[in-house]
């Protein structure tokens, strides 16, 4: 039995060893790599330093393009290393003509077309095959890692707005790997050749249907980036008898309307969108869309379309059966130009919360004509969530204090009855707050106008963070007590 | 008699041996899957474009939701910190569940914070609300206080509270780096699967130098405990949890600092009590709603997403702390026993519960059995020690392996500790703490089991100090 013990013994004392001379060269290895990396970094930062002005020069059009390219080549490793750290700095910066000499530097070192040849070359088939390529870079030899370089390559044709590619990364489009697809379909969205515009949305379609292959929120974030004037392409889609490709188109358009207004573009809604052929699919076809969903997404672009056509089409999604189709209304009546307060007011007493807060919200967007409508709601209304969903509107756009201001003033009845509503309601911790800040004359009139109100039947104290512990409380009929400042 | 111990102290052996290769191939499996997944992570910051993310009108907002209870030391900090993360449409929630300190106090004076009577619909049950507070200086600030409940209950306060289609938990004692959200949400926008839930990388923050709300400097901590710690995290988060996440089997993502979806986690039931690691607790919970309601959804891991914690500086704190952790798992692991080989779960109820249960539950009162049981198996029988001693320093060697190897990891990837000297440091903790570290911890976790199998439910508070630097100033100033 030794024997066999002694054995087993003696191999794990090797393992161990084995292990432990492991550990020591792994732990030693990786100090001599530190090492090495730190001085060729310093060698690299050194021709960098060099060259970086140079590629500067050339980028900003100070340098003649001749003198300053003989100089990149010098070192053309460290050039291209250079400059791809300042593409990203040129596309931050999002110059045209930055962008439009950095390709032409890509093009004269020779990156444009290493990175055509790499984004056009497929895994190869097999690991043996790919070991034996001579042509192939050590990544790509490996099929398992060669879809770093692809997307790379992709990328930065991307980031140059390489137009003579787009070919090429639509063909990505289908590349065995999902982070090639995806990058090539961000490239595309850069560079925003015409004729990609339909591949992508074939794309959108086929994720919609189930058999896409590059994520739903990449695609729709390259094809929102193109401008508004293309949802034109989208009315096949916005026909189709699936209900989710209708989705995923109307979703595109409002997105797509949604960044026309954004500070990235703005002002740039075109204002003859009812002259589109999806116009009219908006304004007859999806607001009576079987489909909820799809009617949701398609009163998000209806006020966009024409205020004449798009008011009748609202009125009717704000009486939908589905709350979110409602919710969507009531948001989408309040982009209209000068939107009839009553429609949206008859959200206010909504079953669902969020719409109700949907017409609050759309109401207090207008103006005084809507804080107005808003106020003689509040005075009105039995409906006491909708009472409290006013109350937080009001106090959330800071109007109390103006409020507080008038309140007991000649003429200004609907801000008091709103104060005093809001004590009712037992929403009195921002009334405090104000109280605080409130001038102390007006403060105890306001106080003193709320102790006189008989039914003011509230056990919450307005008390003033500020004011001190001593201070006699006044007592409100009904258990209410208010301190006299 | 003598047979009978004798029997028993061979199958122990084998026990010990069956741990050691289970425990030492699942870990050795999961360095080599992350080598390759960090690996490849990396080498996709070339053409991830961050920025394109950051301004596309498609990337969906984030609240963070920020769970404190008696934080007030650093609950200001954290707050300022997560107000300046790089998101579009960013919201913060800070919960004070009931702290008996001023953490709600010196919220109010920092962010010059009034109260507010916001409505807040409640789809989670959880203890009452006492109050609400908004900054008009901050408006995407929001401040809750209710009742004490716990930090789940707080957590599903905040998630009652949240508008935006996903939430951000963090804990009170961290930082976030500025683009640590957009890095979370990455893989999000670009999975074609529904991916529930997103967690990064916590990091020690100890000994880094934190200037308005952001590290500006990343140093080692300077006591022993805590660089241990620097080493058990990227062991932990660099090939534990990247491995897993590789392999589909992802069981933890940090609360700390993880992104949900919200719809899914309200539909799930929200943050469970039941345990003392919510995190979790909910992970597997998410998974179990998915397969019953048939949902396709996922879990997902990036290794560059960072948040800096403050780690415990005292044994105690970090005695305190690993035996919760180790209760909550134990808690979460016995909840979900129905899970463990059951097909439907894949991955996960095949290889990744039970490798945790095995290994990470009960290898704690196996390992611990094994430092009691091989002196007295030596004693019992002094040849057996020619067969233990070259196992015991085999195992140590391969512990040390995998901590060198999470150092690698680090060298060829992130490098935040950018000096030789450091790099030397990371090597030398990495190889002592096998050396009576690696022994207390196991020490903890007996304990955490130990408790676990006589009912013991009680969160024990860690309680951090932050260095005296971060308390002054306000938010406005350092904004």
């Amino acid at each position: 039995m030794a024997g066999p013990s002694h054995s087993v013994a003696n191999v794990i004392w090797l393992l161990a060893i084995a292990l432990s001379g492991l550990v020591s060269a792994l732990a030693g290895s990786l100090l001599v790599r530190r090492a090495i990396r730190s001085l060729s970094s310093k060698r690299i930062s050194k021709l960098a330093a060099i060259l970086s002005p140079w590629i500067e020069g050339l980028l900003d059009g100070s340098t003649n393009y001749d003198v300053g390219l003989s100089k990149l080549r010098e070192h053309p490793t460290i050039a291209r290393r250079v400059l791809l750290d300042r593409m990203a700095l040129v596309e931050a910066a999002a110059g045209v003509e930055g962008i439009e000499r950095l390709r032409r530097l890509c093009r004269s070192l020779g990156l444009v077309a290493l990175w055509r040849r790499q984004l056009s070359r497929r895994p190869p088939r097999s690991l043996i095959t790919g070991l034996l390529g001579r042509r192939l870079t050590m990544l790509e030899r490996i099929p398992s890692l060669s879809f770093v370089a692809r997307a790379e390559a992709a990328e930065n044709l991307g980031l140059m707005r390489d137009q003579q590619s787009w070919p090429l990364l639509a063909k990505a489009l289908t590349d065995p790997s999902l982070a090639v697809r995806s990058v090539a379909a961000r490239a595309l969205g850069r560079i925003q050749p015409p004729a990609s515009f339909p591949i992508l949305v074939q794309e959108l379609q086929d994720i919609a249907l189930g058999e896409g292959s590059v994520s739903l929120r990449s695609l729709k974030m390259t094809l929102a980036s193109f401008p508004l004037g293309y949802a034109s392409d989208l009315s096949a889609m916005l026909q189709h008898p699936h209900p989710r490709v209708r989705f995923l188109a109307a979703d595109l358009v409002a997105t797509m309307v949604q960044r026309s207004g954004s500070p990235e573009q703005p002002g740039k809604i075109p204002q003859d969108l009812l002259l589109n052929p999806i116009a009219g699919i908006f304004l007859t076809g999806l607001v009576a869309d079987p489909n909820p969903d799809v009617r949701a997404r398609a009163a998000d672009v209806i006020p966009h379309l024409d205020a004449v056509r798009a008011l009748p089409a609202l009125l009717v999604l704000l009486e939908d059966a589905e709350w979110f189709v409602r919710l969507h209304a009531a948001r989408a009546v309040a982009e209209l130009t000068s939107p009839p307060l009553e429609a949206l007011g008859s959200r206010l007493t909504d079953s669902n919360w969020r719409v109700r807060e949907a017409a609050v919200r759309a109401l207090a967007a207008q103006g005084r004509r809507g804080i107005s409508f808003l106020l003689a709601h509040f005075r009105t209304a039995d409906d006491r969530y909708s009472r409290e969903q006013v109350a937080e509107e009001i106090e959330r756009l800071g109007l109390i204090p103006s409020l507080i201001a008038a309140f007991g003033a000649p003429g200004a009845n609907a801000e008091t009855e709103f104060i005093e509503g809001m004590v009712r309601l037992g929403k009195t911790a921002s009334l405090r707050a104000a109280l605080q800040n409130t001038p102390e004359h007006k403060r105890e009139e306001v106080l003193a106008e709320l102790q006189k109100q008989s039914g003011l039947a509230n056990s919450e104290s307005v008390r003033p963070p500020g004011a001190s512990a001593e201070t006699p409380l006044l007592a409100i009929p009904g258990g209410g007590r208010f301190r006299s400042g | 008699m003598h047979s009978l111990g004798t029997h028993a102290l061979v199958f122990f052996d084998i026990l010990l041996a069956l741990y050691f290769v289970v425990g030492n191939g699942g870990y050795t499996i999961l360095m080599l899957t992350s080598f390759a997944s960090v690996w490849l992570y990396k080498r996709r910051h070339s053409y991830e474009a961050l920025d394109q993310l950051r301004k596309s009108t498609v990337t969906p907002p984030v609240t963070i939701i920020i769970p404190a209870w008696n934080e007030q030391e650093i609950i200001v900090q954290a707050a300022r910190s997560a107000l300046c993360t790089d998101y579009p449409g960013i919201q913060v929630t800070v919960v004070d569940d009931g702290s008996c300190d001023e953490t709600l106090k010196r919220l109010v004076d920092a962010f010059a914070l009034a109260p507010g009577n916001r409505i807040v619909r409640s789809p989670l049950r959880t203890r009452p609300q006492r109050g609400l507070y908004v900054s008009p200086e901050f408006p995407s600030l929001l401040v809750l206080s209710k009742d004490n409940g716990g930090k789940p209950d707080a957590l599903n306060a905040g998630l009652n509270a949240c508008r935006t289609p996903y939430f951000c938990t963090l804990d009170a004692d961290c930082i976030l780096e500025p683009d640590a959200i957009l890095r979370l949400m990455r893989p999000i926008i670009s999975s074609p699967v529904h991916i529930a839930a997103s967690g990064g990388i916590v990091r020690p923050l100890n000994g880094c130098t934190v200037v308005n709300g952001t590290v500006t400097k990343v140093n080692l901590p300077r006591t022993g405990v805590e660089r241990f710690q620097v080493i058990e995290y990227l062991r932990t988060f660099l090939f534990g949890r990247t491995g897993w996440s590789r392999l589909g089997g992802t069981l933890i993502i940090s609360g700390a600092f993880a992104l949900f979806h919200r719809e899914t986690v309200v539909e799930a039931g929200g943050f469970s009590n039941d345990t003392v690691t919510e995190d979790m607790e909910l992970i597997v919970r998410l998974r179990r709603w998915a397969v019953e309601h048939g949902r396709k959804l996922r879990t997902a891991f990036s290794s560059d997403p960072v948040c800096w914690v403050l780690c415990p500086d005292t044994l105690r704190m970090l005695g305190r702390q690993r035996r919760r952790w180790q209760l909550g798992l134990c808690q979460t692991l016995w909840k979900n026993r129905a899970l463990f080989f059951d097909p439907a779960f894949g991955i996960f109820g095949g290889l990744s519960l039970p490798f945790h249960g095995l290994v990470e539950g009960l290898g704690a009162v196996v390992e611990s059995a094994g430092y009691m049981i091989i002196p007295l198996a030596a004693w019992n029988n002094p040849s057996s020690l020619t067969f233990l001693l070259p196992l015991v320093l085999f195992s140590l060697a391969y512990s040390a392996l995998f901590s060198i190897a999470a150092v690698v990891l680090e060298e060829l990837t992130h490098r935040r500790y950018g000096t030789a000297r450091e790099l030397m440091t990371l090597l030398f903790y990495a190889v002592t703490e096998n050396f009576g570290y690696r022994q207390l911890l196991l020490l903890y976790r007996f304990t955490g089991t130990m408790r676990f199998l006589r009912g013991f439910r009680a969160w024990e508070k860690v309680v951090h100090l932050p260095p005296a630097e971060w308390l002054a100033g306000t938010a406005k100033e350092r904004l």
